[in-house]
């Protein structure tokens, strides 16, 4: 648990209030909240809010889940029995990781990371998802994410994946 | 245009016809740039402003569609199917970071 202890919850209406002042410095990424409605309903992808323990009402931050499909231009080597003969995977895109501003650096981002990595760990038992998918903002979040075993998705972007069976 | 099956297209063009409302987006160009949209939105017997706003909107549902499927080249492809059927441990830092996973942090609306 972070020095800041939060809750997250799915998006919701009580949340709306809070999140019109929300920002996390990265404008795309706040502009990113305050559409959640409109996404969810278009079934993009589903929002999750961290809130002040202490006081619900607060929005402190949020991920975004989206699911998505991994395929190959081309259908690669010999592939084993347990994945798809068409070499097309499913997996859990975590689409933005943002703590507020003046709330940084107290762990708060890790507390999300770990709220995603469980979520998508259990959405992994149920349907067809092998991989965790997420952007890295900068060198210093890829280095961060390289840690747990994340790796280049493609070899020309800061999009990392990893395997669903590499989460604890 | 690639849709796959967690883009609600159908919905999506639904809400679209009900919106009777518009809202202003402006953006600089180059003026070579907006010359040749102008000739290209005469081309295609449509106004610069419609043109410019149907061209986006293509553009912005192509890249949603983009993003609910990723195509990988083949040594992209290789490496990373190699990875998902290695099926890889946690290794320790993923050990120690999820150690520290709060059960009543997540709660359900």
């Amino acid at each position: 648990m972070s020095a800041f202890p939060i809750k997250v919850q799915p998006l919701s209406a009580r949340h709306q209030p809070s999140i019109q002042a929300f920002t996390c410095g990265v404008k795309f990424m706040d502009d990113y909240l305050r559409q959640g409605y409109a996404l969810e309903e278009s079934n993009f992808a589903r929002l999750f809010i961290a809130v002040d323990a202490a006081d619900k009402t607060q929005v402190t931050g949020y991920y975004a889940l989206h699911m998505m499909h991994i395929e190959a231009r081309q259908t690669p080597a010999p592939l084993s029995r347990n994945l798809h003969r068409d070499a097309v995977v499913g997996a859990a895109h975590i689409v933005n990781f943002a703590v507020r501003k003046d709330l940084q650096g107290r762990g708060i981002g890790t507390d999300l990371f770990r709220s995603a990595l469980k979520r998508i760990k259990g959405i992994s038992k149920d349907v067809d998802t092998w991989a965790v998918v997420l952007d890295a903002l900068n060198e210093d979040a890829e280095r961060f994410y390289r840690r747990f075993g994340f790796d280049t998705l493609a070899s020309n972007t800061r999009r990392l994946y990893l395997p669903v069976s590499a989460i604890a | 245009m690639q849709i796959s099956s967690m883009f609600d297209a159908a919905s999506l063009a639904q809400g679209l016809a009900k919106e009777t409302r518009s809202e202003r987006m402006e953006q600089r160009v180059k003026p070579s740039m907006k010359q040749i949209i102008e000739y290209a939105a005469s081309l295609s017997g449509t106004d610069t402003s419609e043109f410019v706003s149907t061209a986006a909107f293509q553009a912005a549902l192509d890249k949603v569609g983009a993003l609910s499927r990723t195509q990988l080249d083949s040594e992209d492809a290789a490496r990373f199917f190699a990875a998902l059927e290695r099926r890889p441990e946690p290794n320790q830092a993923m050990k120690d970071l999820m150690a520290g996973y709060d059960e009543g942090m997540d709660e359900d609306a």
